[in-house]
C-alpha cells in the first residue's frame, strides 16, 4: 500500500531549475522515445496480423474449406494464434508503450536504462514471434491463453521482467513522491503479470498439479490476463487521458483507492467462474460467480468516475482525437464488464457455455475497451515524441468510425449470435447442424465486422506510418509544436 | 485556442490542458479530502453493500444447492451401481447356435439368400441332390471343402468352395448344415454334433474334396 500510493507522503520539490515545464517534459520524452516507438511500432504491426487472423477465424466458422489445405492454418491452430497475437503481440506492445510513457511523465524526470527497454521490448516481440510459429507448428498447450509452445515461456518471462524492472525503476527515480491512479494501475499491471504467468507455469507445466487442478489455474489465468494486466493498464491509460486531454479532474476521484482494492480482489478470482457446471469443486466456480459479482463495485466507481469527468467537458471529446477513443474505450468497459458479470451466473452459463457469447464479451474487453484507450494514447502520445503534426487528422477521425463499427459489429454477432446458439442447443431437439445452420447469420456478419475492422486497422498502419515518414515542415523542424500546458486547477467539488 | 478559425475539425495534436505535475497535485488533494456526507461516499457504500449481501446470499444457496445435489447424484450412482451388481443372471442353459446367422455371414454371398447360386458360377443349394441326400455328404464338404467340375441338378459348375473345418467346431457346422437342408422346402433333416464330430474324426485332416471323390454317396 506505501509503495503505490504514497498518500500521505506528497511534497513536490521545486523542479524550475531544471529549465521549463516545456522543457522537461522534453528531455522526458526524448529519453524515452526510442524504446516507446519500437513498442508503438510493434503494436501496429501485431494489429495487422491480427486483423487477418481474425478474419481467417471468422470465415473458417461459416466456410470450414476455406485455407482448409494448409494444414498449418486449420481452425483450432488460427483460433488460438488469433488470440495470443492479439494479446501479447497488440495489446501488450501498445500497452506497455502507453504506461511505459505515463510513468516516465508522470515521475517527471528523464529516464535512464533505455537500453534495457529496447533490449526487453525487442526480446518480447521474438519470443511472441517463436511462440506463434510454435501454435502454427503444432506444439501449442491446450490452455486458453496458455497456448504459446513449454520453451518459448521462460523468453517471455525474461523479457517482460526485463520491461517490469525498467517500468519499476522509472517509478522509483521519480521526482514527486505523490503518486497517481495510473501509476498505481501500471505497477500493478506488471506484477499481476509476473504473479500469474510464474504460478500459471509453474503449476501446470513445470511441477504439473494434479488432474483437473490445472484447469482451475488456466482459468484463473485466463481470467487474470483480462483483468489483471490489460485492464489496470488500460484504466492508466483512461486515468491519465482524461486530465491530460480533458483539463478536467477525476470526479470522484476519493473513491479510487477503492475502486483499485476491490477491482484487483474481485477480478483476479472471476476468472474461475467460467469453470461452472464444471466437474469441480462447488466452491471453486461459486467463488468465481461471487468475486464477477463483487465487480458491480469497482464497476460502479470507475462509471461514476470516467462518465461523469467525461460529461462534465463533453465539448472536447469529439473535438480531440485521443478523448473519443477514450470515451469508446469507457463505454465499451461499461457494457463489456456488465456482460461479463451476468454471464458469471450458472443460469446463463448454461445457455452460453458451449457458444461464442464468451469469445463475444472478451473481445469488446479487450479490444473495444483496452485496445482503443491504447489506439488513443498512441494518438496523444505520436505528436509529442516526434514533434509533427498528424499529417492527415480526417485519416484518424475515419479509423474511429470504423474501428468502431468493426467493434460493435463483431460483439453484437458473437454475443446475440452466441445466445441464440446457446439457447436453440438447449432448447430445441433439432439436431446440431440444423442448428448451426439457423446461425449462419450471425457468422456471417462476424466476418463481416471483421472485414470493417481490418479497415480501421489498416487506416491506423496508413496513418501511423505517414505521420512516421513524413517529413517535417518548416514550422516543426524550427519549434517545439506542443503549447505548453496551464495547470490543472483544484475545483473543491 | 486563439486561432479558432483556422483550426480543422480535428486538430493534427490534441493540445495538453494539464501538466502532469498539477494532475499528480491536483489529484492527491481530492484524494485527501474527505467530505462529509458525500453522495459519492454514500454511493459507494451502499454499491458495497449490496455487493456483499449479494455475495453472502448467492454463496449460501449455490453450496446448499450443489452440495445436495452433489449428494443426492452421488446416492443415485452409488444405488445404480447395486442395482447392476445384482441384476439377474441370465440363466446357465444349453448354447443355442444360430445357423441362419452363419448362412447370412458366411455363405449369403455365394450360394444367395434365395439358396438358388448364381447361374454358371455357384451352384444351388435348394432342393440340391448334394444337400438333401445323405447328411454325411454336406457334413464332409464343409469341413474340408470341396474344388474341381461338379454337377448339380443336371447343370456343370468349376469352382472351389472353402473348408469351414478349422474355423468352425462341430456345434457350428451341425448349425448351419441343419439349416440349409431345412430350409427353401429341402425338407431333410437335421444333423447333430455328434455326427459332425464323427465325420471330422473318420475324414482326418485332408484337402479339398473332388466330385468323384464323393460320388460313393449318390
Amino acid at each position: 500500500m506505501n509503495l503505490i500510493c504514497n498518500l500521505f507522503s506528497s511534497f513536490f520539490p521545486n523542479l524550475e531549475s531544471d529549465g521549463t515545464h516545456r522543457e522537461r517534459e522534453q528531455n522526458i520524452d526524448a529519453s524515452v522515445r526510442f524504446a516507446v516507438l519500437g513498442l508503438i511500432k510493434g503494436s501496429v504491426v501485431w494489429l495487422l496480423v491480427v486483423s487477418l487472423l481474425g478474419l481467417i477465424v471468422s470465415l473458417k466458422l461459416h466456410s470450414p474449406s476455406y485455407l482448409s489445405e494448409y494444414g498449418w492454418l486449420t481452425y483450432g491452430k488460427a483460433y488460438p494464434a488469433f488470440w495470443n497475437a492479439l494479446v501479447y503481440g497488440w495489446l501488450f506492445n501498445a500497452g506497455l508503450a502507453c504506461v511505459a510513457w505515463i510513468v516516465a511523465r508522470l515521475g517527471g524526470r528523464p529516464i535512464g536504462n533505455g537500453g534495457l527497454l529496447i533490449i526487453a521490448s525487442g526480446a518480447w516481440n521474438i519470443a511472441v514471434i517463436i511462440g506463434l510459429f510454435g501454435i502454427f507448428k503444432g506444439d501449442q498447450n491446450p490452455y486458453r491463453m496458455l497456448e504459446f509452445p513449454v520453451y518459448v515461456a521462460p523468453f517471455l518471462f525474461a523479457a517482460f521482467i526485463g520491461i517490469g524492472l525498467w517500468i519499476l525503476l522509472a517509478f522509483k527515480a521519480r521526482a514527486y513522491r505523490s503518486s497517481f491512479a495510473s501509476q498505481w494501475y501500471a505497477l500493478a499491471g506488471v506484477f499481476s503479470f509476473l504473479w500469474i504467468f510464474t504460478v500459471a507455469q509453474v503449476m501446470i507445466f513445470c511441477l504439473p498439479a494434479q488432474g483437473v487442478f490445472q484447469s482451475v489455474v488456466a482459468a484463473w489465468f485466463g481470467g487474470n490476463l483480462l483483468g489483471l494486466v490489460v485492464a489496470p493498464f488500460a484504466f492508466a491509460v483512461i486515468y491519465y487521458i482524461i486530465p491530460k486531454v480533458l483539463g478536467q479532474h477525476i470526479i470522484g476521484y476519493g473513491q479510487s483507492g477503492i475502486a483499485f482494492w476491490s477491482w484487483i480482489l474481485f477480478a483476479s478470482c472471476s476468472g474461475l467462474a467460467s469453470l461452472v457446471n464444471g466437474p469441480f469443486p462447488a466452491w471453486v466456480a461459486s467463488v468465481g460467480v461471487v468475486a464477477s459479482f463483487g465487480l458491480f463495485l469497482p464497476l460502479s466507481v470507475f462509471t461514476m468516475q470516467f462518465v461523469s469527468s467525461f460529461l462534465a467537458s463533453f465539448s472536447r471529446v469529439w473535438d480531440t482525437i485521443s478523448a473519443r477513443f477514450a470515451f469508446y474505450a469507457v463505454v465499451a468497459f461499461i457494457v463489456s464488464t456488465v456482460l461479463l458479470i451476468l454471464g458469471s451466473l450458472r443460469g446463463v452459463q448454461e445457455v452460453t457455455q458451449f457458444s461464442q457469447f464468451n469469445d463475444g464479451v472478451r473481445y469488446l474487453f479487450l479490444v473495444g475497451f483496452a485496445g482503443m484507450a491504447f489506439t488513443g494514447m498512441i494518438y496523444y502520445m505520436l505528436p509529442r515524441l516526434l514533434n509533427k503534426e498528424l499529417p492527415n487528422s480526417s485519416l484518424a477521425d475515419l479509423q474511429f468510425w470504423v474501428q468502431g463499427l468493426g467493434i460493435f459489429t463483431i460483439t453484437v454477432s458473437l454475443v446475440a449470435g452466441g445466445y441464440a446458439h446457446g439457447a436453440l442447443l438447449n432448447g430445441s431437439d433439432a439436431d446440431t447442424i440444423a442448428i448451426l445452420f439457423n446461425t449462419k447469420g450471425y457468422l456471417f456478419l462476424t466476418s463481416l465486422g471483421s472485414v470493417i475492422f481490418a479497415f480501421g486497422n489498416f487506416a491506423y498502419a496508413v496513418s501511423f506510418v505517414w505521420i512516421l515518414l513524413s517529413p517535417r515542415t518548416e514550422k516543426e523542424k524550427s519549434a517545439d509544436l506542443i503549447k505548453s500546458a496551464p495547470e490543472l486547477e483544484y475545483t473543491h467539488s | 485556442m486563439q486561432d479558432d478559425q483556422e483550426q480543422p475539425h480535428l486538430p493534427g495534436v490534441d493540445a495538453s490542458k494539464a501538466t502532469d505535475e498539477s494532475v499528480l497535485r491536483v489529484h492527491a488533494q481530492l484524494r485527501r479530502q474527505r467530505v462529509e456526507g458525500s453522495p459519492v461516499a454514500f454511493f459507494t457504500a451502499v454499491a458495497f453493500i449490496i455487493v456483499f449481501v449479494f455475495a453472502w446470499f448467492y454463496g449460501r444457496r449455490y453450496f446448499a444447492e450443489m452440495d445436495s445435489a452433489g449428494v443426492l447424484a452421488e446416492r443415485e450412482q452409488i444405488a445404480a451401481l447395486e442395482a447392476w451388481k445384482a441384476r439377474p443372471k441370465e440363466p446357465a442353459g444349453p448354447v443355442v447356435i444360430d445357423g441362419a446367422q452363419l448362412y447370412a455371414q458366411q455363405c449369403v454371398a455365394c450360394h444367395q439368400a434365395s439358396g438358388q447360386g448364381l447361374a454358371g458360377a455357384f451352384p444351388p443349394l435348394a432342393d440340391s441332390e448334394w444337400v438333401t441326400g445323405e447328411p454325411e455328404l454336406p457334413i464332409k464338404i464343409l469341413l474340408s471343402g470341396l474344388g474341381g467340375p461338379i454337377e448339380v441338378k443336371g447343370v456343370s459348375y468349376n469352382g472351389a468352395m472353402p473348408a469351414f473345418g478349422a474355423v468352425w467346431d462341430d456345434a457350428h457346422i451341425a448349425a448351419i448344415v441343419s439349416y440349409i437342408r431345412g430350409s427353401w422346402d429341402n425338407g431333410a433333416s437335421e444333423v447333430t454334433a455328434e455326427q459332425v464330430a464323427e465325420v471330422r474324426a473318420a475324414i482326418g485332416t485332408r484337402g479339398a474334396w473332388t466330385a468323384d471323390e464323393l460320388a460313393e454317396h449318390f
